[in-house]
This record gives C-alpha cells, sequence and structure tokens, in this order.
C-alpha cells in the first residue's frame, strides 16, 4: 500500500475535517456519520485521519491493543506466565480498521483459531476486528448497506465497550472501545434509528460546487496519483502542525469549562427541539468540548454550539411529517431562536 | 427533449448514420488498453447481440490472449469476491490455505461483470473499494494482526442491459467507471464495415501531456452542466482528455481531444444520439442553477486566457464554449436525461416501512451466513454448518476419546463412533433477502360528467406502468366510485392482458361516494401490504363527496368521516398521490390531501402519459 492522501490536503470539506478531528480528540463522542454523494472524498478522508493522528502505545505483538501498564485478561501476549517478561513497549500507529460489508460474524468478533484447531487440535481464539479496532476506530464504508444481523453485533459492543464470546469452553471477554466512522450514501437505503443514535456527529457532505475548488481537487489528485510519496512529503508539514493541535487538544479538554448560561441555553435548544432522551445534550456537551479545545481555548462560548449543533442533533431529530424542510433548517431555526431568547432575557 | 441542435448551429447527423458511436466504442477500447486502470473501467450499455459480442471479442484481441478475464455473476457471494478458507486442504496440509477471491484473481486483468444493472449495492460497494485502494482484503487474519490483503489491481468492464430507466449501475459501481460506451444504436452494418484492427500506440504517455486551465475549467463547467457533480467523474474526464492527446501525439490537450473525452465520459455530443441516462444526477434540480458554474458572469463561459500554462499555439476554445452553453440552455440532445425525468428524493423522508428490502425473507437471494435464526422455523444449511463444525472435530473427538476412557467396558460397547460431531454452536443458517414490490393502487372517481374521458385516461396510464414495471414485478390495481359505493375493478396484477381484460367497459355517471372509495383503497392497501407489498395510493378526484358512507347522500356528514378516514391515511403511513381533476384547482382536494399527507398534482386533463409518470415516480421511490 502506498502512502494515503495527506488529510492537510484535501480541499473544502470544513465540516467533514472538523468532524473527524473532534472524534479523534474525544473518543467518548461516538464516532462519526458522513453521509454524502459520490466522489466527494469521504473514504479519502477517513483513511488520511489514521495516518495523521498520534501513535498508540501498547506491547509487541499484543493483538488487544492493551495498554502496557493495564494488561488484559484475554490476551497471551500481555500476561506473563511463570515470571516471564512481557514485550516490550511499542508505539503503533492508531488503529483504523476497515470492515468489509461482506465480513462474517467470526471475523468481527474473532473466533476459534483455525490454524491450531486443525493441524494440533487446539483451542485457541483468534481475536477479531473489534479487537483490532480497540482504542482506535472502526470504519465502515456503506454503513446503511451493512447485513442487519452485523448491526446487532455492532451496537453491542459499542455500547457496552466489550465484546463477550462464548462457545464451548472458548471463554473470552476482550476490550472494545473505538469510536464509530461510518459512510455512505442515504439514497441507497436508510440507518436504523438506533445505530444513528451511536453516531455522536453526523456530517452532510455537498459536493463542491466552486469551480476553482474543484479544479484544484484534480490538480492535487494528479500530482499524489503521479508520486504519492513526493506529494506527501510536501504536506507533511501541514499534517504534523494538525497533529499537533489534536495532541494539544487532548490535553486541555477535561479543563474545559461550559459556563452556565451556556449550558441552560443548550438544554433548551434541545427541549425545543424534542430531542429524546440524554444522549443528544451530553454528546452536545462533548462536542462543544472538543470544538473548543481544536481551538486551543478553555471556556465554550455560544458560537461554538450554534456552530456544532448542527453536527450533533441534525440525525437525532424526530421525522416530522407534516414539516416539510429537511432536519438541518430545523436545528438552524431552533438555534436562532435560542439565541434571540438569550438576546432578551 | 429539444429538437438536436435547435437554434445553437450544431449539426444534426442525419438518422442512420451512426457510425460515430461504434467509433466511439473502438476508442474507448484504446484507451482501456492503454489506461484502463487509471480509468477504472468501462461502462459498456449494450444488450445481448451481435454487435455486443464483436466488440468483446475485439477488446479481447486488444487485451491479447495472455489477460485475465474474470466474468462474475451477479449474484456473486462476498466470501467469492473475497476469498474464504480451504478448509479441506487446511486439514490436508496442516497450515491454513486460502482460496483465493475472484478480486485477487483479476490482477493484472478485466473482471467482466455481465447484466452489472442487477448487481446489489453491497457487491458492488466491495468491488468499487477493490478499485479505489488497489487490495482485496481476504477474510483471514494473518499473525501480524491485520486483515490479509492481497494487492490486484484490475479493470472493470460492466455491461449494462437496462431496458428501462428505473433500472441502472448501482452507483457505487457507475462512478467508479471513467469510460462509457453505448452500443444501443450501432448496427450490424457499422461493425463489418469498420472491423477493428488493434492500431500499434504512439510513444507518448498521458502523464507528459500538458493540459491548460482554460480547458480543464471548460469540462469541469460542461459537467456540471450536464448534471454531473462527481469530481471522480471530473478527474477522468481530464485524465481521458490527456491519453487521447498522447495517442495523437500531441503535447498538450487540443479542443478535439476535451470534446472527445466529453463524448466518453458523459456522453454529452454534439450529435444527435440516443438518450442515455447518467445516474450521478443531483437531487432536486432540473436546471443547472446558476451558481454552480460560479466562473461565469453572464451566460456565455470566455475563459480568460492563462499565461502560465499556455502551449505555444493559443487555443481557440469555440466549439467547447458552444458546447457548454448549449448544454446549460439544455438544447442538446443525447444528454444524460436530469433530474425532471428522475424521482426527486422526498424532503420529507416519509419513508415508513416502504419499500425496504425484506429484512430476513423467506425468499430472495442469499445474502450472508448467520448465527442466528432469520426467523423462527429456519432450517439451517447445511454447507455452512459443515463448515462451521469442520475445525473443532479434532479438539471434540479428543474430548470424546478422554471421556471414553473414564466409562466402564459395559457402557463402552453402548456409544457409537459418529461420522462428524456437530454441536448446537455449529448451526449455521443462510439469511436471505428479496426486494419488496410495489402495488399502485388507483381510486378513480367514477361519477359525473367527464367520468367516461378520465376512466380512459386512467386505463391508459395504468396499462402504461405495467408495461414499464413489468420488470420491478411491481403490481396495479384499480377501484372506482360512482353511484352509491365503490368496487374493486381491478384487484392487484401484474399480468397487462388480465388488465385490459378486467378494465374494457367500465360504466361511469352518477354522485360521488368519495368516502367509501376512500375505505375500500385503506382495505385493499391494508391486505397488500400484509403480503409484503408497498401500496402506493392515486386518488383521482375533484374533492367533492356527497354520498356518506352509508350510501345516503348527506353532504355535511361526508365531509366529516371523509376527514377521518383521510387521517387514518396519514397515521398508515401510506404512500399516496392526490391527482385533481377539476377544471380549476380547488381548495377542497389540497386540504384533503393535507389531511391524507399525500402528494398533490394536478392533471386538467389527466393524459395518460403524464399520469403514468407521476405515479411511476413514486413507486420507484418506495422502493428506495
Amino acid at each position: 500500500m502506498s502512502k494515503p492522501f495527506p488529510f492537510s490536503a484535501i480541499v473544502a470539506q470544513e465540516d467533514m475535517k472538523k468532524a473527524l478531528l473532534m472524534a479523534a480528540v474525544e473518543p467518548l463522542l461516538g464516532g462519526v456519520l458522513i453521509f454524502g454523494d459520490r466522489g466527494t472524498g469521504k473514504s479519502t478522508a477517513v483513511r488520511a485521519l489514521a495516518e495523521l493522528l498520534p501513535k498508540i502505545e501498547t506491547r509487541a505483538g499484543c493483538r488487544f491493543n492493551c495498554e502496557p501498564a493495564r494488561p488484559q485478561d484475554a490476551c497471551p501476549v500481555c500476561n506473563t506466565v511463570n515470571g516471564q517478561k512481557a514485550p516490550k513497549a511499542v508505539k503503533t500507529r492508531t488503529p483504523m480498521v476497515d470492515l468489509p460489508l461482506g465480513a462474517t460474524e467470526d471475523r468481527i468478533c474473532g473466533a476459534l483459531d483455525l490454524e491450531k484447531a486443525l493441524v494440533a487440535g487446539e483451542k485457541d481464539f483468534e481475536p477479531g476486528l473489534l479487537a483490532s479496532a480497540n482504542r482506535g476506530f472502526l470504519y465502515i464504508d456503506e454503513v446503511n448497506l451493512l447485513e442487519d444481523h452485523l448491526v446487532d453485533l455492532l451496537l453491542d459492543a459499542a455500547a457496552s465497550g466489550v465484546n463477550v464470546v462464548e462457545r464451548e469452553g472458548l471463554s473470552i471477554r476482550h476490550a472494545a472501545r473505538f469510536a464509530l466512522v461510518g459512510s455512505g450514501n442515504p439514497e441507497e437505503g436508510d440507518l436504523r434509528p438506533q445505530l444513528l443514535d451511536r453516531f455522536g456527529l453526523a456530517v452532510d457532505v455537498r459536493t463542491i460546487d466552486d469551480l476553482k475548488q474543484r479544479i484544484e481537487v484534480i490538480r492535487r489528485r494528479d500530482a499524489y496519483e503521479a508520486d504519492a510519496d513526493g506529494f506527501c512529503q510536501s504536506w507533511a508539514r501541514k499534517d504534523a502542525a494538525i497533529r499537533s493541535r489534536v495532541v494539544k487538544a487532548r490535553k486541555i479538554l477535561r479543563d474545559v469549562d461550559i459556563p452556565d448560561d451556556v449550558l441552560s441555553r443548550m438544554s433548551q435548544l434541545c427541549m425545543g427541539l424534542g430531542i429524546d432522551g440524554m444522549r443528544g445534550e451530553l454528546t452536545l456537551m462533548r462536542a462543544c468540548r472538543a470544538s473548543a479545545a481544536l481551538g486551543g481555548r478553555l471556556e465554550v462560548t455560544w458560537s461554538d454550539v450554534s456552530e456544532i449543533s448542527p453536527l450533533v442533533l441534525c440525525h437525532r431529530l424526530r421525522r416530522d411529517p407534516l414539516d416539510d424542510a429537511g432536519s438541518a433548517p430545523r436545528v438552524e431555526r431552533a438555534i436562532a431562536a435560542v439565541s434571540a431568547g438569550a438576546g432578551h432575557g | 427533449m429539444v429538437e438536436p441542435g435547435a437554434g445553437h448551429g450544431l449539426v444534426p447527423v442525419p438518422d442512420g448514420d451512426r457510425s460515430g458511436a461504434w467509433d466511439d466504442a473502438l476508442l474507448a477500447a484504446r484507451l482501456l488498453k492503454t489506461g484502463g486502470r487509471q480509468l477504472g473501467g468501462l461502462w459498456l450499455k449494450a444488450r445481448a447481440g451481435g454487435v455486443r459480442d464483436a466488440y468483446l471479442a475485439h477488446l479481447r484481441d486488444i487485451f491479447g490472449s495472455r489477460t485475465n478475464w474474470i466474468k462474475v455473476p451477479n449474484s456473486v457471494g462476498h466470501s467469492a469476491l473475497q476469498g474464504s478458507i480451504d478448509i479441506p486442504a487446511t486439514a490436508k496440509t496442516g497450515r491454513v490455505v486460502t482460496m483465493p477471491g475472484l478480486l485477487a484473481r483479476a490482477d493484472q486483468g478485466v473482471l467482466l461483470l455481465p447484466m452489472a444493472e442487477r448487481l446489489n449495492a453491497a457487491t458492488a460497494a466491495v468491488i468499487g473499494e477493490a478499485i479505489d485502494t488497489k487490495v482485496s482484503s481476504s477474510p483471514l487474519q494473518s499473525k501480524d494482526r491485520s486483515a490479509v490483503q492481497v494487492k490486484t489491481r484490475f479493470q472493470v468492464i460492466a455491461i449494462d442491459e437496462s431496458a428501462s430507466p428505473e433500472e441502472h449501475l448501482p452507483h457505487a459501481l457507475s462512478d467508479r467507471l471513467g469510460l462509457i460506451a453505448d452500443l444501443s444504436a450501432v448496427s450490424w452494418s457499422d461493425v463489418s464495415a469498420t472491423s477493428p484492427r488493434a492500431r500499434e500506440d504512439a510513444s507518448l504517455t498521458w502523464q507528459d501531456i500538458e493540459i491548460s486551465t482554460a480547458i480543464t475549467e471548460l469540462l469541469a463547467q460542461v459537467a456540471c452542466a450536464a448534471g454531473c457533480s462527481s469530481l471522480r467523474r471530473l478527474r477522468y474526464l481530464t485524465l481521458v482528455a490527456r491519453m487521447l492527446a498522447a495517442m495523437e501525439s500531441r503535447g498538450s490537450v487540443a479542443e478535439a481531444d476535451a470534446l472527445r473525452a466529453l463524448r466518453l465520459c458523459l456522453g454529452v455530443n454534439l450529435q444527435s444520439q440516443p438518450v442515455q441516462d447518467e445516474d450521478q444526477i443531483p437531487e432536486n434540480r432540473t436546471q443547472p442553477s446558476p451558481d454552480e458554474c460560479q466562473a461565469e458572469p453572464s451566460g456565455r463561459a470566455e475563459p480568460e486566457p492563462k499565461n502560465e500554462d499556455r502551449t505555444s499555439s493559443s487555443q481557440d476554445l469555440t466549439e467547447l464554449t458552444e458546447l457548454l452553453s448549449a448544454v446549460e440552455a439544455g438544447t442538446i440532445s443525447g444528454l444524460p436525461e436530469l433530474a425532471d425525468k428522475s424521482p426527486a428524493r422526498s424532503s420529507t423522508s416519509r419513508t415508513g416501512k416502504a419499500g425496504t428490502p425484506q429484512k430476513n425473507a423467506r425468499r430472495g437471494r442469499p445474502v450472508a451466513v448467520s448465527r442466528t435464526a432469520p426467523f423462527p422455523d429456519a432450517r439451517p444449511s447445511i454447507i455452512a454448518t459443515l463448515r462451521a463444525a469442520a475445525p473443532w472435530q479434532m479438539i471434540r473427538s479428543q474430548n470424546r476419546a478422554m471421556l471414553l476412557a473414564r466409562l466402564s467396558d459395559r457402557d463402552k460397547r453402548h456409544v457409537k463412533q459418529p461420522r462428524a460431531l456437530i454441536t448446537r454452536d455449529d448451526y449455521r443458517f443462510q439469511r436471505l433477502r428479496h426486494e419488496t414490490p410495489s402495488t399502485a393502487i388507483f381510486m378513480v372517481d367514477a361519477s359525473g360528467s367527464t367520468a367516461l374521458e378520465r376512466l380512459g385516461e386512467t386505463k391508459g396510464a395504468i396499462e402504461q406502468l405495467l408495461s414499464r414495471c413489468y420488470v420491478r414485478r411491481d403490481e396495479v390495481a384499480m377501484i372506482a366510485f360512482r353511484g352509491r359505493g365503490a368496487e374493486t375493478v381491478l384487484p392487484p396484477t401484474r399480468s397487462l392482458v388480465m388488465a385490459k381484460r378486467k378494465l374494457a367497459g367500465l360504466p361511469g355517471g352518477g354522485a360521488t361516494p368519495l368516502v367509501s372509495g376512500l375505505e375500500k383503497g385503506l382495505e385493499l392497501a391494508l391486505s397488500v401490504r400484509r403480503q409484503g407489498s408497498t401500496p402506493v395510493m392515486v386518488l383521482l378526484t375533484d374533492g367533492r363527496g356527497n354520498i356518506a358512507r352509508n350510501g345516503e347522500p348527506d353532504r355535511n356528514r361526508a365531509k366529516e368521516e371523509l376527514g377521518l378516514v383521510a387521517g387514518q391515511y396519514r397515521s398508515l403511513e401510506m404512500r399516496s398521490i392526490c391527482i385533481d381533476i377539476a377544471r380549476r384547482p380547488r381548495e377542497s382536494v389540497a386540504s384533503l390531501a393535507q389531511t391524507m399527507g399525500a402528494d398533490l398534482h394536478f392533471l386538467r386533463h389527466a393524459d395518460a402519459g403524464s399520469m403514468s409518470d407521476v405515479v411511476n415516480a413514486s413507486l420507484v421511490e418506495a422502493r428506495a
């Protein structure tokens, strides 16, 4: 595999880039859903993100991405038996695991290690994609085409952060904490609301309609195809700048403060839109924190909220058969109403 | 469609001289040979026949006998595409042996997809991903914590035999295939007259070719105006233009190359050609809006000469600009059909359960194997179950031997040695999936003076619909209401013959029992829904019901009941269309449509053609 297209070289699509970076800063957001037309660079951006993010620390040969300080019980590598030394700690790229549409349940959850079973008759566990995605991202292209029974598996694991495998004597539990990143084209099928909910942010990607930018996309793509390594080299510095922004944001994330009046207006906004449950409000808070941290600020402002809330709330709205406008205008109207109310009060 | 070349000085080609399409197809073949892998492949629109065979033979000829041609059946499963584990071989050799998938086997070759319009979206997505990443990931995992990835670079030739506008290639594929060739208008004489010869290609490669900003901009504008906004396709356009210049041994892209590239990648043509449909059509757009092509102050796009990448001769791009303005004005034939023809996605998204492919269906195409039973009395799939049990055999027989060793001799005599040890955990079930058909239910007001004419038009629309949606397995039913009640004239059917027989000689005239008509329609719709089809209701009325449910003439009561029934339509999420057939649009129909949650259309003279268009759009949408 040659190097993926650099993240910083992606033209326009600011919403998508911002959402991806926010998900990288705050793993608790629950990932990003990218909906949009064909040929808008959805997959390109996701593959570029993995290359850009800071490395994680684990042990050499560990297939569950354990933290060196906290080995998991399921991992045969990090758990040392009778005084052997564990392998040394290494830094690896943030996992960005592709979940192919044709994946089987065994492939996702992990299953019996075929080789050992067939050859030596030993019962051993072969970790699946959920194990590989631990502490990283699980990327599903065309998420709306994913088979239902696989969606159920994912929802289960994503909700609990733990993957459980139980089969005649194989009894494995391992951490599966990952951010879901899904992309798809809504015209080819809708997503189940249960799955929609799991995504913290949703972005609608439109095709670029500015002629100059369109030409720029073509030019960069040509340059990349002609000499991938050289092209990545020339963007390396910009990528590094984004990486250091993410690292800084992660450091200050827990210290970002939300003033009380902004908090109360957030609640008003969610109530006004009739968002079910706490999940929307909680995600909105986390997203605003992440956004402020990315900007290097320690306080969330109302402008953060009005900028971010469409990403957080659009896909959580109940469908209103009487409202012909899409969900984005409804969110904007609600924000405007809350802003105006704040101005008077 | 507008007459070709109307008012734009474009030269319409006289009918019968269609060899252009064949020459273009041959050109596409040459491009495939030189740079097919950069271009993804070829979207070949051709029905079966001699012309297509000749063309495919020509392609094989060009590619030479050493190239792999992997033919992929359109019902292919993911495991066949991506490879799977060969259990018998693994057991025999004592190490994991995989069977390479079709994608890996097509490396350096051609992936041929016959009847590609029947390919399902998920399969297309898998192929599309392999085109993008040039890697096919097999289901195995290697020891280095990542899936085994096989490098594979191939080009796709998708044969699209679409017969109607509703059928087309899955978007995931059509967007990634750079070249389009349409053989539908090529006659046999063209093919035999120009017997193709594989030609030697020029020494230049496309990377050496300059393309000026002016031309790139114009290409982008034409693509935009033609309703194709995908950036991938724009990139293919510039690539093809450069490849064409390379073939002619020119150092930079000339106007002729750009025009040809537009023909080969978009099907935009200066000559009259049969209508093609592109399906990268942005939604809700009938005309490209002015802000899409922002670089134009006022209609005419005269690109300013840019000195930095002008080539030696200053180029004259009159033809291209002419083409652009023709495309924008919509006065060009051979244009991809734009959004006014394709069903616009409703912004309300009243999808409900409409047309979703039935999950866990009892019949249909096999999609996947799963551990849980798709429905309570499902039978396990034997092959999949045995495959799941295979790896465990050695482990289980060892366990068994241990248990046997503990038994006393007397008990051992009662124990039989089984051939295969299968436990409950091994059961695997085949999941099936099939698209639910839609059923259009016409509710026709057969009362009053214009009844006969209206019934006639509705019959026409029904027959047209049936002839159009035969492929999709959609059904049509009709209810007529007049006098004191409603009757089901045509029960849901797919048969054109039956429809014609039943619809012959319908009586018309009398009062308007609108409520009864709606009620009858609702009953029928619910029964259709129970049978797993999606009903689409079409109501033709002037909105003045004057007969109550019990058949008594009582206008007020009728109005009250009408509100109740219409409300039911909305609460049951029936997709419905209300067609106002009064001479002037009436408030009453509008409010009825509002209550029903129906789309409202006015057809003063409900002509069969436009009616069947409207309904057809809804039927397609119901499946989307």
